[in-house]
């Protein structure tokens, strides 16, 4: 190998030292340039690039080549830059010795670790491989160096120049440094990588840590030596119900429950001594609402020296415990007390446990049960058939009984039961044994009593149907059968109406509430037998488990007939009932029994005709809808008293008095007053009111014309004026004193108010009875009796709307008397309507009101009497005070008024109490004769 | 306890004026008196609830008269009737023009005092009702022309197909309106609209 130095050419003269100084140039040049964009590269990537490009930026260097040199020695060129770069396209160099590729002064360079440099491309031998295509590129000289790192070459720059000799000695070691340069700045960049790695690394470590502590499921802490927290994690401040800040600063001590705290001291003072992992189990922690849970804690020293906390709430663990002890407690006590018979065994059958009522039912203790199986429990001839459950068994898994089994008691006497197996799962099995001697002996019972009633109901007596509850037969009885005339097919599916009376039909709701609100309906039912007759029957309804109704019918159509030929028979009463003047009939419910010939000639109907029909035969509708209510009334009180309108075989109504009696055997017996004629005097009386009503009014007409009339409306209005203040005012007043606390002054108000309208009335009253007395009135002599009779004649309408009858007693002889015939009926009218508004309202009979007139010696003496409910307690004088009388139907003159009357004319008025009840007011009027003046 | 609502006292007589205030008033109630009925006319009216105590014979317009006269211009509040001689006729006359009560004097202070709460409710139940038929009335102006049409044909129980057939317009365009009826009317069924036309006796305003 030769010398690079050998092959140098050795110049003089100053030409020599300018062409050095000027290689020199580019070569510094180069360096400058190189290091200035190996500073500004971004990335290693540019490293090569930027480098080449900065140094083909003068010349004469015409290329600049980055090669990196691999494993296997080959030179890979990275980066290639200025006019001549192509050149490195078809460059294949390598750095190895015994290769021509590693020849050139490239692969001697990345061999050697050294510069190394070809002065002229046309004369270096070692060039000649490459020498035709440096021609090309015009390519004379170049220089390789090697950067390295760690002692190890990495790769080479190459730079070629377009002159030969373009480096010396001095160009050759300034481009090695360049060479450096370029190795320096990698170390730096893998340096400043693998930092990023480490810290990379490093965060994503402290995320898996953080996450590992915000999320993980028992808390944590962290404590200084002293045992201060210095983090806590969010699971434990949620265990506590307390925030981060809250429990920082805070020892152990502060969150301890009292209880368990010696255990923890303990265990701290072991950890301290140590410093060896330590944990305490069910330790007891307060939350911040004051209640307690249990965690387990386990403590680790870090390399730091605080210590790690791990904190596991067991509250739930405990519940869950708790629950499941709970369950076991249940079914332990479910199996001691279940009242089915329970008996555990293993997989071969053989009995480990059995429960109490397992035990009774067999008559053996639990201790003789263990290890005994089904044979031993079963009656004999039950074992056959143990195979086959045995089989179902053990396919399904579980055997539920079909049939009631044959056990047998320790004592040998057997009892059936029911039972089923299930599979457990440990493989244990469980049987259910349910002992039903009961059910079976209430069957049996069920069915002789089912048989029983069958046989009541095949062959008894009594008719019976069932009706289903939407109202259609479902079953009958053979009795039933006959006593309608019907087959059971025939019958069974129809509506409940079909054997009804279209007026009976009406009468099942009424049955069928009946039977809901009172269990049972009895009753007369008149039914339609199937071949058209009819037949009278007893009922009893009633409601039946199932939801269907069952009625039991008795025939009574004989009953009846032979009642009524009973009743017929009784001679004293037959000739009393064929020829009463009233119509007589008699009537079972609402079916009528007979009728006598008075009756017969009343409405129309030929007896035979009559004889069977229902009251709807000559009731209206209306009064049809009041019968049940009157038939009620008539079992309750034995009569009943009705006017009624029925209809004659004719068609037309007529108008009866009806009063029935009920007889003995629950049958009635009506009396029928024809009131045809009545009515018609009625009328005629109507009438004759009509006129004595107008003669009434014309009365009162007159009586406010004269003068008396007309001040006692205004005596009427001025009064109640008063009246209906000192009303108010004392309403007022009363109210005023009730509050709370009482309003005196309102009440001191109302009542001078009060005070001042009593004065106002007092002086109306005084200012009337002035003009009353001061009036010239009327003095002429007339006739007592027959003013007194007309008076009453005046109130026959209010008498007869009152019920009120009218005795009058009128004295014989009575000389005339004295005074204003007019106003002496006005008195005896406002008496006597007093009277009778008085018995009126008391509602009582009897209703007797008494007009007598008397001589007295020289007075005429009238007497109204009443038997109403008497004279107010009290001074009875009093009553003539009430100066006014609110009745709405009285003439206006008040008591006070008939006083000022009577005294007016020289007479006096009194009242007394009436025996045995009721008032009497009695008034005197002097005789005309008395005076001598009658004429 | 206290009642609430003014009465109106119009009675020619002073003292019994005055005593039916202290009545009144000690129950609770306000109370405003007027000795004639033109005084009273004159005045504004107090605020619902309120109620008159009319007395039938005053001297100038008489209690029926000015009854007469409020019914006709529409503004009536409720009437009770205090009278001192009170016929048949006159009752008749008063009750039948809507009369609360007609008390013949001296009446029992309660039923005066039932007579006043009666028409206080009344009167109550009254604006109540105006309110309830503005409400409705302020629903109708918001129906289209049509909406109404389409209203007062179906609330006389047109069927749609009826409606579309007197309107001249397609059966599902009579549904759409209908729809917009119910909802605009607030009506939740075809009953209460039916109601409700009945209330603003529509069936009269649009014949």
């Amino acid at each position: 190998m030769a010398d690079t130095s050998a092959s140098t050419a050795v110049r003089t003269s100053e030409s020599t030292e300018i062409e050095d100084l000027r290689r020199r140039s580019w070569a510094l040049s180069a360096y400058a340039e190189g290091t200035s964009a190996l500073i500004h590269a971004r990335a290693p990537s540019e490293f090569y690039s930027s480098v080449c490009e900065a140094v083909v930026t003068r010349e004469p260097f015409i290329a600049a080549g980055v090669m990196l040199l691999d494993a296997d020695l080959r030179l890979s060129v990275v980066a290639k830059a200025g006019p001549a770069a192509a050149y490195f396209d078809d460059l294949r160099l390598s750095a190895r010795a015994d290769h021509p590729s590693g020849m050139g002064p490239g692969g001697h360079a990345a061999r050697s670790g050294e510069p190394t440099y070809m002065r002229d491309s046309l004369t270096d031998p070692r060039f000649a491989d490459w020498r035709g295509s440096a021609a090309r590129f015009g390519i004379r000289s170049t220089v390789s160096v090697p950067f390295s790192r760690d002692g190890k070459v990495l790769g080479l720059l190459s730079v070629y120049a377009n002159l030969p000799d373009a480096f010396g000695p001095e160009e050759v070691g300034i481009f090695s440094k360049l060479g450096d340069e370029v190795a320096f700045a990698l170390g730096l960049e893998e340096d400043r990588r693998r930092l990023e790695a480490e810290r990379e690394a490093r965060q994503s470590s402290e995320r898996r840590y953080r996450l590992l502590f915000d999320h993980f499921a028992s808390g944590i802490i962290f404590t200084d030596p002293e045992g201060v927290f210095i983090d806590v994690s969010p699971t434990f401040c949620r265990m506590l119900g307390r925030s981060a800040e809250d429990l920082l600063g805070l020892t152990a001590d502060d969150i301890l429950a009292e209880e368990g705290r010696a255990a923890f001291d303990q265990a701290r003072e072991a950890f301290r001594a140590s410093g060896e992992p330590s944990s305490l189990r069910r330790c007891l922690l307060t939350r911040a609402d004051g209640t307690v849970f249990p965690v387990d804690l386990s403590v680790t020293m870090l390399p730091d020296k605080t210590r790690l906390s791990i904190v596991t709430d067991l509250s739930q663990v405990i519940e869950a415990e708790a629950a499941r002890e709970a369950v076991e407690t249940r079914y332990q006590s479910l199996f001691q007390h279940a009242s089915e018979g329970l008996v555990v065994g293993d997989a071969d059958g053989v009995y480990l446990d059995a429960n109490p009522a397992f035990c009774a039912m067999v008559q053996m203790t639990r201790e003789e049960v263990i290890g005994k199986s089904a044979v031993d429990i079963l009656a004999p001839e039950e074992w056959p058939l143990l195979a086959g459950t045995r089989e179902t068994f053990k396919t399904t898994g579980s055997y539920t009984t079909p049939r009631r089994w044959t056990f047998r008691r320790k004592d040998g006497t057997t009892f059936p039961a029911e039972f089923s197996v299930s599979r457990l799962p440990d493989g244990a099995r469980l049987s259910v044994v349910r002992d039903v001697s009961e059910v079976v002996a209430a069957e049996t019972a069920l069915a002789a009593s089912e048989a029983r009633y069958r046989g009541l109901f095949d062959q008894g007596p009594a008719a019976v149907v069932v009706v289903s509850a939407e109202g259609f037969y479902v079953d009958i009885n053979p009795a039933g059968c006959a006593m309608l005339g019907v087959d059971r097919d025939a019958f069974v599916g129809q509506a409940v109406d079909a054997i009804l009376d279209p007026d009976e039909q009406l009468m099942v709701s009424q049955a069928a509430e009946r039977i809901r609100t009172e269990g049972v309906f009895r009753g007369h039912w008149r039914l339609r037998r199937f071949d058209g007759g009819y037949v009278s029957t007893e009922v009893v309804s009633t409601l039946l488990p199932d939801g269907n109704f069952v009625s039991v019918m008795i025939d009574i159509t004989a009953r009846e007939a032979a009642q009524a030929a009973q009743l017929n028979s009784e001679a004293r009463y037959a000739s009393l009932f064929d020829f009463a003047p009233v119509g007589i009939v008699l009537f079972r419910d609402d079916l009528f029994l007979d009728i006598n010939p008075a009756g017969v000639a009343l409405l129309g109907y030929p007896r035979e005709a009559f004889i069977g029909q229902r009251l709807s035969l000559v009731l209206s509708e209306e009064d049809l809808k009041n019968v049940p209510r009157d038939l009620e009334d008539l079992y309750r009180t034995g009569s009943a008293h009705r006017v009624l309108r029925l209809r004659r075989a004719d068609g037309r109504q007529v108008p009866v008095d009806i009063v029935s009696t009920l007889l003995p055997d629950g049958a009635g017996v009506s009396l029928l007053t024809d009131l045809t004629d009545r009515e018609r005097a009625e009328a005629a009386e109507r009438a004759a009111e009509e006129t004595v009503r107008e003669a009434r009014a014309h009365l009162e007409r007159l009586g406010r014309t004269a003068a008396l009339g007309e001040v006692m409306t205004v005596l009427a209005h001025e009064v109640n004026q008063p009246l209906a203040a000192i009303s108010a005012n004392g309403e007022a007043a009363r109210r005023w004193l009730a509050r709370d606390p009482p309003n005196l002054s309102e009440a001191g108000e109302a009542l001078g108010a009060i005070r001042r309208d009593v004065a106002r009335a007092g002086e109306v009253i005084r200012r009337t009875r002035a003009v009353l007395q001061g009036r010239p009135s009327e003095r002429v002599a007339f006739d007592l009796n027959a003013a007194v009779s007309e008076a009453a004649r005046l109130m026959r309408t209010e008498q007869r709307r009152a019920g009120v009858a009218t005795i009058l007693d009128l004295a014989e002889d009575l000389p005339p008397v004295r005074g204003d015939r007019i106003q002496v009926q006005q008195v005896v009218v406002n008496l006597a309507l007093n009277a009778i508004q008085a018995m009126a309202e008391l509602g009582e009979p009897p209703r007797l009101l008494t007009l007598s007139v008397a001589r007295r010696g020289e007075v005429a003496e009238v007497c109204v009497t009443d038997t109403g409910p008497g004279l107010p307690p009290g001074d009875v004088d009093q009553i003539f005070d009430q100066f006014f009388t609110t009745k709405a139907e009285g003439t206006g003159v008040g008591l006070a008024i008939a006083r000022t009357i009577v005294t007016a004319h020289g007479g006096e008025i009194r009242a007394e109490p009436a025996t045995p009840r009721g008032a009497r007011f009695i008034f005197t009027l002097p005789l005309a004769t008395s005076d001598g003046d009658a004429a | 306890m206290s009642e609430s609502g003014t009465v109106i006292v119009v009675d020619d007589d002073q003292s019994l004026r005055e005593a039916l205030e202290r009545l009144l008033r000690s129950v609770g109630y306000d109370v405003i008196l007027f000795g004639s009925a033109a005084e009273f006319r004159a005045a504004p009216r107090p605020p619902s609830p309120c109620c008159l105590v009319l007395d039938v014979r005053m001297p100038g317009r008489s209690g029926l008269d000015l009854q007469q006269e409020m019914t006709q211009s529409g503004d009536a509040p409720p009437i009770i009737f205090i009278s001192g001689h009170g016929d048949i006729p006159m009752t008749v006359k008063a009750m039948k023009a809507g009369a609360v009560e007609f008390l013949p004097k001296p009446f029992r202070d309660q039923e005066l005092l039932d007579a006043v709460a009666q028409a206080l409710v009344r009167d109550a139940a009254r604006q109540a009702e105006e309110a309830q038929i503005e409400t409705l009335r302020a629903r109708l102006a918001s129906l289209t022309a049509r909406e109404r049409q389409v209203m007062a044909e179906v609330v006389k129980g047109l069927l749609n197909k009826q409606v579309a057939a007197v309107l001249g317009v397609s059966e599902i365009t009579v549904k759409v309106h209908r729809g917009q009826v119910m909802r605009k009317m607030g009506a939740s069924s075809m009953a209460d609209l039916v109601r409700m036309a009945d209330r603003l006796d529509l069936a009269n305003s649009q014949a």
